[in-house]
């Protein structure tokens, strides 16, 4: 078969014939979750607090079956694809940071301004003119 | 490394920044999700089996992508052209279906003015929706340019960077179908 040697030196895919089986294997998973994370919410079979948690824990799921199974991640053991995980696992820790960061510090803010929420309602009455 | 990995890692690097964007829209969503001012909240206005469609077209697109990749392998142009046609086409369905939800809540008077809520969904969202527009003329404008010019090594790699792009693009999508719509319904 005619092969792409430029594609071969950017050493983007899997070798052999994983690479057709590796992208259907993405893709039912990810519909399979997908499909289940919809189902779970329609019919609204859990309590919802166990209702985010298990969409949440879904969506990570799906989020690591396409980084492996659409990214190939890791698939070359090269150096720049070693690299580009060390970066996707430094850029994970930055934005879990500014994520939980965010929602912790806004969730707390009541506290953090030591105001009742009568307090801070007031506050911000208060300083709706400006 | 030779120049086109050095490239491709280059273009990780962007991908990460653009991770870290849209985790600070996520932020801000999730901190104003509440803030609805007396307007509507997500239940009021998310139809769920809407959004699962659009996340089915742009999960298969994201498939088509990766097939594409697999065509440019073994030398196959006119493979390569067809699924990245069959890809722009379902990346186009998925905006078509993104305007017309946008159209509707601004024609009901809900529009990002109307409350915190709505200012950081039409963000995020429409953030996501303006990359998928970029990719889709990038895409095109691939198509033309592979139909030229054949799977030469520029062309290669740009179909490299394109299919990292449509597949990190549906990876955000994963997180706002959760957090965004189905969050918003529950």
């Amino acid at each position: 078969m005619n092969t792409n040697d430029y594609l071969e030196e950017m050493h983007v895919l899997p070798q052999g014939t994983h690479m057709l089986r590796s992208y259907v294997i993405g893709f039912a998973v990810s519909l399979l979750l997908t499909g289940a994370a919809f189902f779970l919410v329609m019919r609204h079979v859990f309590p919802s607090p166990l209702l985010i948690i298990a969409t949440l824990v879904l969506a990570l799921l799906q989020f690591l079956a396409q980084v492996i199974y659409f990214l190939h991640l890791g698939a070359e053991k090269t150096r720049d694809s070693r690299e580009k995980l060390w970066i996707l696992a430094c850029t994970t820790v930055v934005v879990g940071i500014l994520v939980v960061g965010s929602v912790w510090i806004m969730f707390t803010l009541n506290d953090r301004m030591m105001m009742s929420p009568q307090q801070m309602n007031q506050y911000m009455n208060g300083q709706s003119g400006l | 490394m030779n120049k086109d990995t050095t490239t491709i890692f280059g273009f990780w690097v962007y991908l990460m920044t653009d991770f870290v964007l849209f985790a600070s829209l996520f932020s801000v969503f999730a901190v104003l999700r509440s803030g609805t001012f007396g307007g509507p909240s997500g239940v009021d206005i998310f139809s769920l089996p809407f959004v699962f469609i659009e996340t089915c077209l742009l999960l298969t697109s994201s498939f088509t992508a990766g097939l594409s990749l697999i065509a440019a392998r073994y030398g196959k142009k006119i493979h390569v052209v067809l699924s990245l046609i069959v890809t722009a086409l379902l990346g186009l369905a998925f905006v078509a279906m993104e305007v017309s939800e946008f159209a509707k809540l601004a024609l009901e008077g809900n529009d990002w003015t109307r409350s915190g809520f709505l200012s950081s969904y039409f963000a995020l969202v429409g953030t996501h929706g303006l990359h998928i527009v970029l990719g889709l003329i990038w895409m095109i404008a691939l198509i033309v340019a592979i139909l030229r010019k054949g799977l030469t090594r520029s062309n290669t790699r740009k179909l490299v960077l394109l299919s990292l792009f449509w597949h990190f693009l549906d990876l955000i999508w994963i997180f706002i179908f959760t957090i965004v719509y189905l969050f918003g319904v529950i």
